[in-house]
């Protein structure tokens, strides 16, 4: 038993040996211009600049309609659990890229798909409020929310924040999560419909 | 014979268990890298096109490219919006068209809409159709791709979204160009309570095509020449458009919370250069306070002491 061990093991030293010289036997059998011949190829691509945005939202696989869910007359829709993620990335170096954001709406309205009705943007005097027929957005940083609160989308695009710095990215493989929750109200009389709004949010780099 | 099966044994159980490991490892790496993508994302490459001069009454062909790089598939529509800026900031406008953005009317895509799987791409060439009867000077643009959103079939109320992203193509229209801007403002603060350290600029170009304007700053010790930071050799580099002012910020990131540097800011366009230098004395809140309150024990100290000695 221990010839056999002491056979295999010699073995596999010899083996091990074998394979360890084998790169030095290979360097010794390519004399300068005799046997062998040093090819070198030159490997090239080029990368171009690139600006991306993406959404997601929560494990929702379809986020190009935000749900705000069941809104009754008079009432409030709930607070989004799962705001919507607006990523804006780019591989440039030393550049800034901004997110803005605006809806489609000539007058910033919600409108029924049926009667035409419409729920116009928040202001200062028509607040999402239950019992008050409004709809706006809040912006994040971060998915706490702090601190934001509900303002009109605007008609024309406009930077999603009102400090510039707060939205825009720099450096090379910058990344920048943005989070945006919306909400609507309705007065008791607001017509029963179905309500919707297009919201464009568009990632440029800057000059 | 028997050492010979135990060993066979032995490395098949070896071999056996490296495969399934390395097996998993693979599943595990690929799940990851699939679940960090994004439910939708569109891109857009170039980000920026410089596309140089444009003689009138010529065509240009130029091609970008529109990427999926998200987990699922998405339609997606072209378009093209003029460019301009609204203030010094720099904050852009994709809405208000000016002379500097006839080139909207230029503009032809080979195609307007596509449909994209993930990991695929459309390139998609572009034409400049340029009259001959336009006037010289810079013409600016954004060339659009846009997610199109056709599910129209919720039954509730709610808010479609559109994820867009742009690349921003800057050309000029040969002919009676001038070139012509300076720096109007080049500013370094003295005293900074926190770091990092800044100097400020406002450009303007006065001409009607667009400028490079190059921003170099440079830190020394109080005393001695040796630079503790400069970007001199990589200098910041910002488009101006014509008839427009820019403001710009430059940092000095790696700043200590306290030191005395001199601080030199170098902004060029075209032909003008501006330096500001200044000594900056960069000191916290709290270290001003310990230094007034011993300035306040000392003075105190002395008044004591010829108090005491007057009064023996």
């Amino acid at each position: 038993m221990s010839k056999m061990t002491k056979v295999i093991a010699g073995l596999g030293v010899v083996a091990g040996l074998g394979v360890a010289a084998l790169p030095l036997s290979t360097y010794a059998a390519i004399p300068d211009g005799s046997y062998g011949q040093e090819v070198k190829t030159e490997v090239q691509t080029e990368i171009k600049s690139a600006v991306s945005i993406a959404s997601s939202q929560g494990s929702t696989e379809s986020p190009a309609t935000i749900d705000l869910a069941q809104l009754n007359p008079g009432g409030l829709t709930t607070d989004m659990t799962d705001p919507l993620k607006i990523t804006v990335s780019s591989n440039e170096a030393n550049a800034t890229y901004s997110l803005y954001i605006n809806t489609t709406a000539a007058d910033g309205a919600m409108v029924g798909t049926n009667t035409g009705a419409k729920i116009p943007a928040m202001s200062d005097t028509n607040p999402i409020a239950a019992g008050n027929s409004a709809w706006g957005y809040k912006y994040s940083a971060a998915t706490d929310f702090t601190g934001a609160t509900y303002k009109a989308v605007p008609t024309d695009a406009t930077l999603a924040d009102a400090s510039l710095e707060n939205n825009t990215i720099t450096g090379e493989g910058a990344t920048k999560d943005n989070y945006f929750k919306f909400q609507a109200s309705a007065s008791t009389t607001q017509p029963a419909d179905t309500y919707k709004a297009e919201v464009v949010f568009t990632a440029v780099v800057q000059p | 014979m028997k050492v010979l099966q135990r060993l066979g044994r032995f490395c098949g159980a070896i071999l056996l268990a490296t495969v399934i490991s390395m097996c998993g490892v693979h599943q595990v790496y690929a799940e990851d890298d699939d679940s960090e993508l994004p439910d939708y994302r569109i891109q857009l490459s170039p980000a920026r096109q410089d596309i140089g001069e444009l003689e009138p009454g010529s065509t240009y062909s130029g091609t970008i490219e529109v990427q999926n790089t998200g987990k699922n598939s998405f339609k997606y529509r072209m378009s093209v919006s003029p460019y301009n800026v609204v203030d010094e900031k720099y904050t852009q406008d994709f809405e208000k068209t000016t002379k500097y953005n006839d080139i909207t009317n230029w503009v032809a895509f080979s195609r307007t809409t596509g449909e994209l799987e993930p990991g695929t791409d459309d390139e998609i060439d572009f034409t400049i159709k340029v009259p001959s009867d336009v006037p010289a000077g810079g013409q600016y643009a954004v060339l659009m791709a846009e997610i199109v959103n056709d599910d129209d079939t919720s039954q509730s109320s709610g808010i479609s979204t559109v994820q867009r992203v742009g690349t921003v193509l800057y050309s000029n229209v040969e002919g009676d160009t001038h070139e012509a801007g300076s720096v109007s403002e080049n500013k370094i603060s003295g005293i900074l309570f926190n770091p990092p350290i800044t100097a400020t600029s406002i450009v303007e170009n006065t001409g009607n095509t667009h400028a490079t304007a190059t921003y170099v700053l440079q830190v020394y010790p109080l005393f001695g020449d040796e630079e503790v930071y400069t970007n001199e050799e990589d200098p910041m580099t910002l488009t101006i458009l014509p008839e427009t002012r820019r403001f710009n910020t430059m940092t000095w990131e790696g700043s200590p919370h306290l030191g005395i540097f001199r601080v030199k800011q170098t902004v060029t366009i075209f032909d003008e250069t501006s330096t500001a230098e200044k000594v900056v004395f960069l000191c916290p809140v709290w270290f001003l306070l310990i230094v007034l309150v011993i300035i306040f024990c000392i003075i105190f100290w002395i008044i004591s002491r010829i108090r005491t000695r007057k009064q023996s």
